[in-house]
């Protein structure tokens, strides 16, 4: 190999990484086009009207956020930041089964992501299933060595043990 | 090493007009006539603290913390609305500053994990402030639970006081009065990034700093308050790591922060977050320090604390309690030569006089039928006197005046004891200082600022033995 060749290796190298990098920090909003409209909605229904208690307008820009991220999802069902997305909107519409089974399909997609269980436990708690929330922490912990975070899903654990 | 630097400061100071030699007894009465009615004023320096006997430069007010409205389980609400009404009614504070956490975040979800915000917690959070304090008497500023999931702190700017006052998320403040202006600045140390929590370290979603940004509105309004006579700063995050590693803190921005503190004056740094009470010095990256108070959480996991600071004659002074426990007592003058966990730079020697000064705040829901003190935890019980008859404006502080000039020179133990609704005891440690030499400051030189202090209390000490060592060094 050439000088040349290498250094156009790296370069190229150094293109993929980086390219990496910002879908990571554009996770939320990235992906297809059906999923950065539907952030779009979501952040205008969620920052602009609900902070200012305009509940009709903000639900309207949800509704549409949803939409978007299903056909984001129909288009493809391993874009795991429309399910992640669509599971926050649910969640903030307090359609907590509907959340739930979002969360779930991030957990699938993406097992490694600890906080994903513990947004599906939440979902379980308000749906009083507790049982099935324990569950995912309990999954959680094995996908973490870290003892901080072990520490405070074994907290979650407690109270949600207190609850049932 | 510090000491040295500022000691030398002072010296050049003196050593162009005076050369080190006593000065005369005219030339200090000549000194004393020029001065006339002036007032002691040592701008944006917290080594401006100064004893008198004058009981009418003093104002306090509350710093609070982590109201957390939202939480499970919790008094949350209930402690808010004790903080805004009875606490603010019966303290009287020039103003109350909330340090962040104003709600939970949680909605009330029983793991207790932060995913909001939500609207219905801001709804309550203004349902019990926004009929007993304004924008020019209450000060709440962001902590990370506004910034989850928030990143232009849209919750935070619809629905807090400050936050619809100013449309910012960083305030400043002054407190104005005949003695002097003092400057106040709440600064936004969380997260701008808008990620949501996270269980998993380093940052726990929490990578709290102060950007480009923030740091440019606090260099604006410090240099545009340059001229206050204390900065006082308060900010959600500790500065530096508290040894629990959930405990996120100002990761970025903090050099500067420090540096700007440091080279702008600040006296001291309010925070919250740890949900732990703690007074100490903060020193890393600065000249001398800052005192370092932190604030329990008002409204989640318990203690539920707040503190009353007190600026009397330019000195600091604090106390932390619980929620609804009284009588409140502060001894706001002489300063704790301990304030901040350590023998701090900013407190004062105090000379063996027969007539020293003692005041103290008592703050009681119930009448406070007697304040008394006594010295080094023995002997007998001294009363002391409200200042309301002389002093109408300060139904709350009581004096008395104590006769140390028998005592030994060294550290001292002052008490003050309150019966109100139940019986409650402040104490602080002061340094009676050997010879009553005229340094006034405690910082060796007899110079212009005791001179100040001495106009401002004349019983300090004679003037011909303070003519006698003006000049000089007194440590040499």
């Amino acid at each position: 190999m050439t000088r040349r060749t290498i250094i156009c290796m790296l370069l190229a190298l150094l293109l993929v990484l980086s390219s990496g990098i910002f879908s990571m920090c554009q996770a939320q909003g990235g992906g297809s086009l059906h999923n950065e409209r539907g952030w779009g909605y979501y952040q205008k229904g969620f920052h602009e009207y609900a902070p200012h208690n305009r509940q009709q307008e903000a639900n309207q820009y949800y509704e549409m956020a949803v939409a978007e991220f299903k056909k984001a999802i129909a288009a493809n069902d391993g874009d795991v930041a429309a399910h992640r997305n669509l599971a926050r909107v649910y969640h903030i519409q307090q359609k907590y089964a509907l959340s739930a089974a979002q969360y779930k399909r991030v957990t699938e997609l993406s097992p490694e992501d600890v906080d994903a269980y513990v947004n599906l436990a939440v979902a379980y708690s308000h749906l009083n299933k507790y049982d099935k929330a324990i569950e995912q922490l309990e999954l959680a912990k094995t996908k973490t060595t870290d003892p901080v975070a072990i520490g405070k899903l074994n907290g979650y654990i407690e109270k949600l043990e207190k609850a049932r | 090493m510090k000491r040295t630097e500022r000691r030398s400061t002072y010296r050049c100071g003196s050593c162009r007009m005076t050369s080190f030699r006593p000065w005369p007894l005219a030339a200090v009465l000549v000194a004393l006539l020029l001065a006339g009615s002036f007032s002691p004023s040592f701008a944006g320096s917290p080594h401006s603290a100064f004893y008198s006997s004058s009981n009418d430069r003093i104002f306090w007010f509350i710093h609070a913390s982590d109201t957390h409205i939202g939480t499970r389980g919790s008094t949350d609400s209930t402690n808010l609305q004790w903080l805004v009404t009875t606490a603010k009614n019966t303290i009287n504070p020039s103003f109350i500053v909330v340090t962040g956490d104003m709600t939970n975040s949680t909605n009330g979800n029983i793991l207790d994990y932060p995913n909001g915000p939500y609207q219905a917690e801001w709804d309550e959070y203004r349902s019990i402030v926004d009929s007993n304090v304004t924008s020019s008497t209450y000060y709440d500023i962001p902590g990370n639970h506004e910034a989850y999931n928030d990143q232009d702190f849209s919750y935070y700017l619809a629905n807090s006081v400050q936050g619809r006052a100013t449309g910012g998320t960083q305030h400043s403040w002054t407190r104005s009065f005949t003695f002097g202006e003092y400057h106040f600045l709440g600064v936004n140390t969380a997260d701008n990034t808008g990620a949501a929590f996270s269980i998993l370290p380093p940052y726990y979603g929490d990578h709290a700093g102060l950007d480009s940004t923030e740091l440019t509105f606090i260099t604006s309004e410090l240099q545009a308050h340059s001229t206050a006579a204390l900065t006082l700063v308060f900010g959600h995050h500790p500065l530096a790591a508290t040894g629990v590693s959930t405990d996120t803190y100002v990761y970025y921005g903090r050099d500067a922060f420090v540096g700007l503190m440091n080279g702008n004056g600040a006296s001291l740094y309010g925070y919250g977050h740890t949900h732990e009470s703690s007074e100490s010095f903060y020193t890393a990256g600065m000249t001398e320090g800052v005192f370092y108070f932190n604030v329990s959480a008002l409204g989640k996991d318990s203690p539920n604390q707040y503190t009353v600071t007190a600026i009397d004659c330019n000195g600091i002074a604090s106390v932390t309690q619980n929620v609804n426990t009284w009588p409140v007592v502060l001894i706001t003058a002489p300063m704790d030569r301990y304030l901040g966990g350590i023998a701090n730079p900013y407190a004062y020697s105090i000379p063996k006089s027969s007539a020293n000064p003692i005041r103290a705040l008592v703050f009681d829901t119930a009448a406070v039928s007697q304040v008394q003190y006594r010295i080094d935890s023995a002997g007998s019980w001294y009363p002391m006197q409200r200042t309301a008859t002389s002093n109408p404006n300060y139904p709350h502080l009581w004096e008395a005046n104590w006769n140390a000039s028998a005592l030994a020179s060294g550290e001292h133990t002052i008490e003050v004891q309150a019966t109100g609704s139940t019986v409650r005891t402040d104490s602080v440690r002061v340094n009676l200082q050997a010879a009553a030499t005229g340094d006034f400051t405690g910082d060796c030189d007899v110079d212009g600022s005791d001179l100040a202090m001495l106009i401002a209390t004349p019983s300090l000490l004679d003037l011909s033995t303070f003519a006698q060592n003006f000049g000089k060094n007194i440590c040499q």
